[in-house]
């Protein structure tokens, strides 16, 4: 007796085409980063000033002792006692005379540019012939 | 009345000025001539090297023409300047008459040099002529500078000893001062004003010191060597001011002793 042939399925059945497998991280949720901003230093400084200008006019303003005069006076320097030449016109005149000769010392000019003579060019300069 | 008063405005205000324009006008008309001079100079040498390139006849003419022009612009020149400085020693008041005299002289004579040299010039007519006219001034100019440069050295010397004579006076009527008025002051201090006497006397040695060297340096001005001219008239001018400054420090110590001497102590 013959035994029917029976095809029977095959036991590879053709695979989906699929993606090969890569191995997956878990997702990673980044925080975001804090940025100071620098307008909340602003703001700040502004409260800080008003509220250390409220401060310092709020405070009792402390009064200077006024300062009161003492018995003994302070002591002046001593005035060089003047020699009595020293009014006397011969004295006035010199003093008048040493000003007048410094300002003319100070007045001469010894190199005067004014003064420079010309320089010419003197020889021709033809070719003799 | 009132004519008194114009007369003494006139004498006060305008003969100053009328006399100080001498002096400057003459400067002015000395830089005119200088431009003057420059120029005729730069066309002399534009004319010789066009000469010398291509030697034709019209280039020897324009040559001569232009040389004759330097020329003379150039005797005029030094002739100008010559008569600044005769001005200027007019206007001085420092220097006596006798002195004013000598270098007015000495001027005068270097003026007629120019004006005998100014009217040669028309009688040129070759560029030997021009060569041998320009010789003559050659052999003159050693002479003509050591004049200019002396007079130069005689005005501001004569500046120099004014101040000196003025120095001097102040200095003598300070002692004669001192001397009278001795008992009133302390003793140390009659010693300390006798030491600063001393050194305000010493400043003047040394500005004696000064004038005696430039006298003898005076002499090498009258050299033969333009070189040596230049060359002594710097180291006058150097001279003058080392003297100048002793002339100042002196001063100085005067008016530290005026000031001094007010005191008794």
């Amino acid at each position: 007796m013959e035994q029917p042939t029976v095809s029977l399925p095959s036991t590879n059945p053709v695979q989906p085409m699929t993606q090969p497998q890569t191995p997956q991280s878990p997702p990673v949720f980044q925080k975001p980063k804090r940025r100071f901003d620098p307008r909340f230093l602003f703001i700040l400084l502004i409260i800080v000033g008003i509220g250390g200008g409220f401060f310092a006019g709020s405070g009792q303003k402390t009064e200077l002792p006024t300062p009161t005069p003492s018995d003994t006076p302070t002591p002046s320097p001593k005035s060089k006692p003047m020699v009595p030449m020293a009014t006397e016109s011969a004295y006035l005149e010199l003093i008048k005379n040493v000003a007048s000769l410094s300002g003319a010392i100070n007045t001469i000019q010894i190199s005067d540019t004014t003064l420079s003579p010309p320089t010419v060019e003197l020889p021709l300069g033809f070719p003799n012939e | 009345m009132i004519q008194k008063v114009i007369i003494l405005i006139y004498v006060l205000f305008i003969i100053p000025t009328i006399t100080f324009a001498s002096s400057s006008s003459s400067y002015q008309e000395y830089l005119g001539q200088f431009d003057v001079y420059r120029s005729s100079l730069n066309e002399f040498k534009v004319a010789r090297s066009e000469y010398i390139k291509f030697k034709t006849l019209t280039s020897q003419q324009t040559a001569l023409d232009k040389t004759k022009k330097m020329l003379t612009t150039r005797s005029q020149l030094l002739r100008v300047y010559l008569l600044f400085l005769n001005e200027k020693l007019n206007e001085s008041k420092a220097m006596d008459a006798p002195q004013k005299s000598l270098y007015q002289t000495l001027i005068n004579n270097e003026v007629k040099f120019l004006n005998n040299h100014i009217a040669l010039m028309p009688s040129i007519g070759s560029l030997k002529d021009a060569e041998s006219v320009s010789q003559q001034l050659t052999s003159h100019y050693n002479g003509l500078q050591s004049s200019m440069h002396q007079t130069i050295v005689g005005l501001k010397m004569a500046e120099l000893t004014a101040i000196d004579t003025r120095y001097f006076d102040i200095f003598t009527t300070m002692y004669n001062l001192i001397q009278t008025n001795k008992s009133s002051f302390a003793p140390e201090k009659q010693s300390i004003m006798e030491r600063w006497l001393l050194q305000i006397q010493n400043k003047r040695d040394l500005y004696k010191q000064k004038t005696d060297d430039i006298t003898k340096e005076n002499a090498a001005l009258k050299s033969s060597s333009l070189s040596e001219i230049t060359a002594s008239y710097q180291r006058i001018l150097k001279l003058m001011s080392e003297a100048r400054q002793y002339l100042s420090e002196g001063t100085s110590f005067i008016q530290e002793l005026t000031t001094s001497i007010q005191f008794g102590e």
